[in-house]
């Protein structure tokens, strides 16, 4: 209940800078949940995030003035669902490692064609787009994320999670009791580009600049896999974790170092991969087994 | 109309013919064996069933519809159910999970959170699982995880059960075991396509063999005529038959 009040008030009485920081946290654990939706059950890696956040930036850029913030959240997130089914019809036969790197290539497709469309259609490359206050990004990104975590504990708690991790355990002794795999899998992935695409719309209110190499930024494809490896992907929380813990130090590392900070950034990840393999999570159940 | 109907269906990879013009028909109830040397087409006839595999010509219906094409989940709620020569389990969840998989995705009725449950849990005191019910399936021994197959497929509510060597890599107590329960299973109406090759088990569960040679059919009848008949012994049997 405190915790409730601290979060609701928090950019009433904290400066911008922290309320920003905050954000960005929430933004990125929107991110590594609505990949481990997909990605844990499934086993599949996607390296598209960045793809589908972008998208939801653009929605920002192109509805932003039109229409009331939580619509175009709202479209956001549709705009990236559609494309989610899409991009699943084509390439979720494919199996994990062809999908990492087509979803990876695809990412970057879709960053040069809007580079590209920008250059020779409409002649100008990046965009201004409209701002809010820290206080709005601020709200706007904490329902987001708040959807999200609840989407993914209803989803890991259903029928469908069980499914899922079912086609991920043997996709053929699934298919046989009756699971339509494609209908989930290609559900499932659109469920996951959903969030991504209302965090972006949410997050671009903050940039008030955009161009295709930052909205695409093949970074935010890459982070949200880190934090969830580092959280650990088999329990719910494994990514909360990942994403908070991880997003604070290179908020630090950035303001105290900002020209070691991706290298340090760097060895702790190479350490976590190698001593603790299953994540914050494993080294945490692994002390209650023992 | 048939029960299960093949009309000449054919399943080649590459330029090699697994199946090759294959007519069968079986009609509802009993056991029906599957023999045959190794390479003989027997788990592609049983994949070409189940929608595992399409047949490259011909087609297999079910209860009067073609089912040759149609996606396994779907041939799967039509009441065809599996079980796979090495065991395919949902490794990380429990027993029960696998079995209510089974249950939620495969069965046409629809129930209730409370008799399902109690259909579940039913299936798995038949199955003698039932003190099983909450263990990882990766944890149990063979024969444990070759029942929970046995039941997830039950669970699904088949017509037709498709058996593929459930009793390879058992041990003479633990055949018995399965063996009594593929009875139960057929007394229960449901009817059985057995793939297996100990030759007693075929021979005494058997109500009719159907034997493949090359993909094609080379004999069909009770167990007592394919043990005489000269062709089977000529191509698998040798000439001391073992039972």
């Amino acid at each position: 209940m405190l915790i409730l009040i601290i979060t609701l008030a928090l950019p009433s009485y904290s400066p911008p800078y922290i309320v920003l920081s905050v954000t960005s946290i929430y933004m990125y654990v929107t991110l590594a949940v609505s990949w481990t939706i997909f990605c844990a059950p499934t086993g599949y890696v996607s390296l598209a995030t960045a793809t589908f956040f972008g998208i939801g930036i653009y929605v920002l850029a192109l509805l932003g003035k039109t229409f009331p913030l939580p619509v175009v959240i709202l479209f956001g997130g549709l705009a990236s669902l559609l494309f989610g089914v899409l991009v699943g019809l084509i390439c979720l036969r494919l199996s994990g490692f062809y999908f990492a790197v087509f979803t990876f290539g695809l990412s970057e497709l879709i960053r040069n064609s809007v580079l590209w469309w920008e250059h020779n259609v409409t002649g100008t490359v990046g965009r201004w787009i409209p701002s809010g206050s820290a206080g709005r990004v601020y709200y706007a990104m904490l329902v987001v994320v708040s959807m999200t975590v609840l989407m993914s504990y209803l989803i890991g708690r259903s029928k469908y999670g069980l499914a899922l991790k079912g086609i991920g355990e043997s996709e053929e002794a699934a298919e046989h009791v009756g699971i339509n795999v494609t209908l989930h899998r290609i559900g499932l992935f659109a469920v996951s580009c959903f969030f991504m695409g209302m965090s972006g719309t949410a997050m671009a209110t903050k940039f008030s600049y955009i161009d295709p190499n930052s909205a695409f930024n093949p970074l935010i494809s890459f982070t949200p896999v880190l934090m969830s490896l580092f959280g650990g992907v088999g329990k719910g929380y494994g990514p909360i974790i990942g994403a908070v813990i991880l997003t604070f130090i290179s908020e630090v590392l950035l303001s105290r170092f900002p020209y070691f900070y991706t290298l340090i950034y760097g060895i702790i990840f190479i350490v976590v991969i190698l001593f603790m393999p299953r994540g914050l999570v494993g080294v945490l159940t692994r002390r209650q087994q023992a | 109309m048939a029960f299960l109907e093949g009309n000449k269906v054919s399943k080649n990879f590459g330029g090699l013919a697994a199946v090759f013009d294959l007519d069968f028909q079986v009609g509802q109830g009993g056991i029906i064996g599957l023999i045959g040397p190794n390479g003989a087409g027997k788990t592609t006839l049983l994949n070409l069933i189940s929608g595992s595999l399409t047949p490259s010509s011909g087609k297999i219906s079910f209860k009067g519809q073609v089912i040759s094409g149609l996606k396994p989940h779907l041939i799967c709620r039509k009441g065809i159910a599996r079980t796979f020569q090495s065991v395919k389990l949902f490794g990380n969840i429990t027993v029960f999970q696998n079995i209510f998989l089974a249950s939620v995705y495969g069965m046409r009725r629809d129930l209730g959170r409370v008799d399902r449950k109690r259909e579940i849990e039913e299936l798995l005191e038949f199955s003698g699982l039932a003190p099983k019910i909450g263990v990882l399936a990766k944890d149990l021994t063979i024969i444990e995880q070759k029942l929970v197959e046995l039941t997830r497929a039950l669970a699904t509510e088949p017509d037709l059960l498709l058996l593929d060597e459930v009793i390879a890599g058992l041990n003479p107590a633990e055949i018995g075991l399965a063996c009594k329960m593929i009875k139960q299973i057929s007394d229960r109406g449901i009817t059985i396509i057995m793939v297996e090759h100990v030759m007693s088990v075929i021979m005494s569960m058997s109500d009719r063999i159907l034997v493949l040679n090359h993909g094609e059919k080379i004999a069909d009848g009770p167990p007592e005529k394919i043990s005489k008949d000269r062709k089977v012994i000529e191509t698998y049997l040798g000439e001391d038959v073992p039972c």
